[in-house]
């Protein structure tokens, strides 16, 4: 006997969960995006800048 | 029960002026340092909504607090003082008090410039522990550090570690400003957020 089909609702995404942006290595914990807003720069944008600033300190 | 409150927000009750924007920075820093989201009043640019219910939304929606009372002072201009930092805290507390068992669970850190000084103009807060900072920047990160690792038993970083990291994120954060076509001294708020996280996330990665 086949069992009983069950209907799947879509997930939404609740506004208030946090992302996780990474975890930070020194506590074991997460570091989480900031509570998503509309506008601004691009994250992956802030992302790249902050690499390059990162990079060229520690070249 | 309320859905939107959430462990991992904390309402940031302080003010925005330019001579203060170190410390309220230093603050979002210290909160996503630790693992947290900030949340703060300077978020609320939707035009739909009266000021005070979209404070009341960033309330409802935070477990923790962090209330800076350190410039209850009299206004040059118009010799009165900008209340809107009590006013925040009170909601807060009558959240706290008033609200169903999520709301009781909330935690506030109340940050004043001298430890007894809020007797004088908030006299109702005695037998709270009002937590002072001198207006140093490091004594604020080692008070909010402090104080999320008791209220929310995370794995936070230590207080040395975090002023040192917030130190060398203030040494590179015109240039990060710079590079995304920002005035370093009026960085959007939304991507100073964001700033803080990526910078936290590739440094500690």
């Amino acid at each position: 006997m086949s069992e009983p089909a069950t209907k799947s609702k879509p997930v939404r995404k609740s506004k208030t969960a946090p992302v996780r942006l990474g975890r930070n290595t020194l506590t074991g914990g997460y570091v989480l995006e900031p509570y998503p807003k509309k506008g601004g720069t691009d994250p992956k944008v802030i992302r790249a800048a902050v690499e390059a600033v990162i990079a060229s300190r520690k070249a | 029960m309320s859905e939107a409150s959430s462990p991992n927000d904390v309402f940031i009750n302080c003010p925005f002026d330019a001579d203060y924007a170190p410390t309220f920075q230093a603050l979002i820093f210290g909160t996503v340092a630790c693992g947290f989201r900030p949340r703060s009043a300077r978020e609320l640019d939707d035009g739909g909504q009266t000021r005070i219910e979209k404070l009341y939304g960033i309330i409802e929606e935070c477990r923790y607090g962090v209330h800076d009372l350190s410039r209850t002072q009299l206004d040059v201009e118009h010799g009165l003082p900008r209340f809107n930092m009590p006013l925040e805290l009170g909601i807060f507390l009558g959240a706290k008090r008033f609200g169903d068992e999520v709301h009781k669970s909330k935690r506030c850190l109340v940050l004043d410039i001298e430890p007894y000084r809020y007797q004088k103009f908030i006299s109702d807060l005695a037998g709270m522990d009002i937590a002072d900072h001198a207006g140093q920047i490091d004594k604020v990160l080692h008070r909010l550090r402090d104080w999320l690792a008791n209220v929310s038993r995370k794995r936070i970083v230590g207080s040395v570690k975090l002023v040192d990291w917030h130190r060398r994120f203030v040494a590179e954060k015109s240039a990060i400003a710079t590079t995304l076509g920002h005035d370093p001294e009026q960085i959007p708020y939304i991507d100073f957020e964001r700033i803080v996280a990526q910078w936290i996330a590739v440094e500690t990665a």
